[in-house]
């Protein structure tokens, strides 16, 4: 009898606790973004100004202790120049999903454009070691912090700086913990054709506090192979990748072929074998200053014209059209809530760069605002003498 | 005559030996009654500056001394963003981009959030009873509690950023109510005191803790614990990479 009163008393007083510490089932979080852009384009003589309602819900559905439902939408209301004036505007601010369109135009007129997009969409459990991940999600590959050259799923540009996410890939990733900080996972993205689908294995290795990434895998038709590494060397940080893969000659011949007349080797027609790497290294002092240089290599980069193969390069995965990109950044923090940073991406074949000053300042809590400039310059044609002088200035608000 | 010099050595050296071990032992009881093996705590934490301040609340997890796991509940902003130590190593989950970044050690000194806490102070790689040794020294009283006085001098070879720290320690409760940080030049930096002593899981401690930068004039951070368990069921492998993305 004692024992029931015993169990009685503990389950009356000890449930309220329970369930006060349990978790709520759902998550909604995001934002809204106001951005203000002025931009010179090539062919134009006049200044686009644009404005950039950009606004975005992050959902997470917990089911159960192990299943996660997660759902990510963004909504992009455009007004402006841009729109008007721009041929074919739209594509060159959508993403590009083999498989699955889930974007739609809510409205499209003369100056102003309405774009809703889900860019994450996936289930997501978990079975003791096992993570098993299934629908559209980010699979972010990679160490370095500028150029990413073993992420084959959805690789990020340091200039599209307004989309912070990074795309998404509709792909199956099972991936099984070795040890609390090791791994090995497959992904697999399917596609309508042999270029489309990707595959890729991951082992995931820890070497005296090295952290050491394996990678092979088919991406474009193409076998590859590839290896990274994050640590650090008298406490600066030091990252690397390593990428090879099949001649770029086997993948899918190029929707943006240079006319013959020009006399250009596609990229798509290289013959050799594709090697790509990245080095990382960046060092913050005690006073905030902080410095990060990053170099990428591709030895079927071009030397020349690098402008010309922008769009090639992206579509036969590489992180950049050109032999060698330099990067360069220096930070400090001017005020603890406004944060200076300077970056520079230099192409010294054809030494045209761009310069990227910008200042983000916490006004109050949840809001921060961006003011941003490109400053490029280079000969027409080279890597980034087509870019304009443009500024942004970007209001964010969270939830 | 040899013998002599033996006396002389156990006179002179063996009390100051026997006093560093006690104040060792009274640092090591003060580190413990905050720490415990493992622990949980949900913390609110204050930035306050002359003309602004920001708040942020966070969950942390802690197997002593090597593992921690700490999660941003707020603000929205910096919500979700969590950080994992386990030995000398340091991750960060970034869930927007579902991307695990490995911090190098160069940036565990800077000021966490704008905080007057560094990465490090918040994932502790230094220990206050390993790195440094303890020098009793007067006797004192702070809100009206008897205290300890102790000395910590970091040993020669371990890489600690303080040349000097002078720590309150309560004679009947071991709880810490004041340190002084000094630098190499004997400059006093900053100090840490510990208020509001409440029961949390048990034990008599500090609730309200402030971090006082003294070059700094009206500025201070503030560490609230709203909830805090000692002792809790977890293992090493609890603090993972696979746990970084999934805690909440």
């Amino acid at each position: 009898m004692k024992g029931w009163i015993h169990i009685i008393i503990i389950v009356v007083l000890g449930l309220p606790t329970v369930l006060t510490a349990q978790l709520k089932t759902y998550d909604v979080t995001g934002y809204v973004k106001y951005m203000y852009s002025s931009a010179d384009i090539a062919f134009s003589p006049e200044r686009m100004n644009d404005h950039l309602l950009h606004s975005r819900l992050n959902m997470r559905w917990f089911p159960t202790s192990n299943l996660t439902g997660a759902m990510e939408v963004r909504f992009r209301g455009l007004y402006g120049q841009s729109i008007e004036q721009v041929p074919d505007y739209k594509s060159f601010i959508t993403s590009d999903y083999p498989i699955l369109d889930m974007e739609a135009t809510v409205w499209d007129e003369n100056r102003t454009l309405g774009l809703v997009e889900i860019d994450r969409l996936h289930f997501d459990y978990l079975y003791n070691d096992w993570q098993i991940t299934a629908g559209r999600q980010r699979i972010a590959w990679g160490t370095a912090l500028v150029w990413n050259v073993i992420d084959v799923f959805n690789p990020k540009s340091i200039l599209n700086f307004d989309y912070e996410e990074n795309p998404g890939a509709d792909a199956l990733r099972v991936q099984y913990y070795t040890g609390p900080i090791t791994k090995v996972e497959v992904a697999y993205q399917p596609g309508d054709n042999r270029y489309e689908h990707t595959v890729g294995l991951l082992w995931n290795l820890n070497y005296r506090t090295y952290d050491i990434f394996l990678l092979g895998g088919w991406f474009n038709n193409r076998k590859i192979g590839g290896l990274a590494w994050a640590g650090d060397i008298y406490g600066a940080g030091f990252r690397g990748e390593v990428m090879i893969g099949d001649p770029l000659s086997k993948g899918k011949k190029t929707d943006y072929a240079i006319p013959p007349f020009l006399h250009f080797e596609n990229l798509t027609e290289d013959d050799r074998p594709v090697v790509s790497y990245v080095l990382s290294g960046d060092y913050t002092f005690s006073n905030s200053f902080y410095i990060h240089s990053e170099v990428l290599f591709n030895n079927v980069g071009k030397r020349k014209k690098a402008g010309l193969f922008q769009l090639q390069a992206t579509e036969a995965g590489l992180r950049s059209p050109a032999r060698w990109s330099l990067y360069q950044e220096f930070a400090y923090d001017l005020h603890p809530l406004i944060r200076g940073t300077v970056y520079t991406i230099y192409n010294p074949d054809d030494q045209s760069y761009i310069l990227v000053p910008n200042l983000t300042w916490s006004v109050i809590t949840n809001v921060d605002l961006l003011a941003l400039t490109f400053i490029p310059a280079g000969e027409r044609l080279s890597e980034f003498g087509s870019y304009g002088n443009s500024y942004f200035l970007r209001l964010k608000f969270s939830f | 005559m040899k013998y002599i010099k033996f006396i002389m050595v156990t006179l002179f050296f063996i009390p100051t030996l026997l006093i560093a071990q006690d104040a060792k032992s009274i640092a090591t009881k003060a580190n413990n009654l905050l720490r415990g093996e493992s622990s949980f705590a949900r913390v609110t934490m204050q930035i306050i500056k002359p003309d602004w301040s920001r708040e942020f609340e966070m969950k942390t997890w802690s197997l002593e001394p090597d593992y921690a796991l700490i999660l941003i509940t707020a603000p929205a902003r910096d919500k979700g963003t969590v950080t994992l130590k386990r030995e000398t190593e340091v991750w960060n989950w970034i869930p927007k981009v579902q991307r695990t970044i490995k911090i190098p050690p160069s940036m565990m000194m800077q000021p966490w959030m704008g905080s007057n806490f560094t990465n490090d102070d918040l994932v502790r790689e230094s220990s206050i009873v390993e790195d440094y040794t303890h020098h009793l020294m007067a006797s004192d009283t702070l809100d009206g509690r008897p205290c300890y006085q102790i000395k910590l001098l970091p040993k020669p070879d371990v890489g600690v950023v303080w040349g000097k720290i002078i720590m309150w320690i309560t004679q009947n409760g071991y709880q810490e109510l004041k340190a002084d940080y000094y630098d190499e030049d004997n400059n006093r930096i900053k100090s840490m005191i510990g208020q509001n002593i409440q029961s949390m899981d048990g034990r008599k401690i500090p609730t309200h803790w402030e971090m006082i930068p003294h070059n700094k004039p009206g500025e201070k951070t503030v560490l609230i614990y709203r909830e805090l368990d000692f002792n809790i069921d977890v293992e090493p492998s609890f603090f993972s990479i696979r746990n970084m993305k999934r805690i909440r």
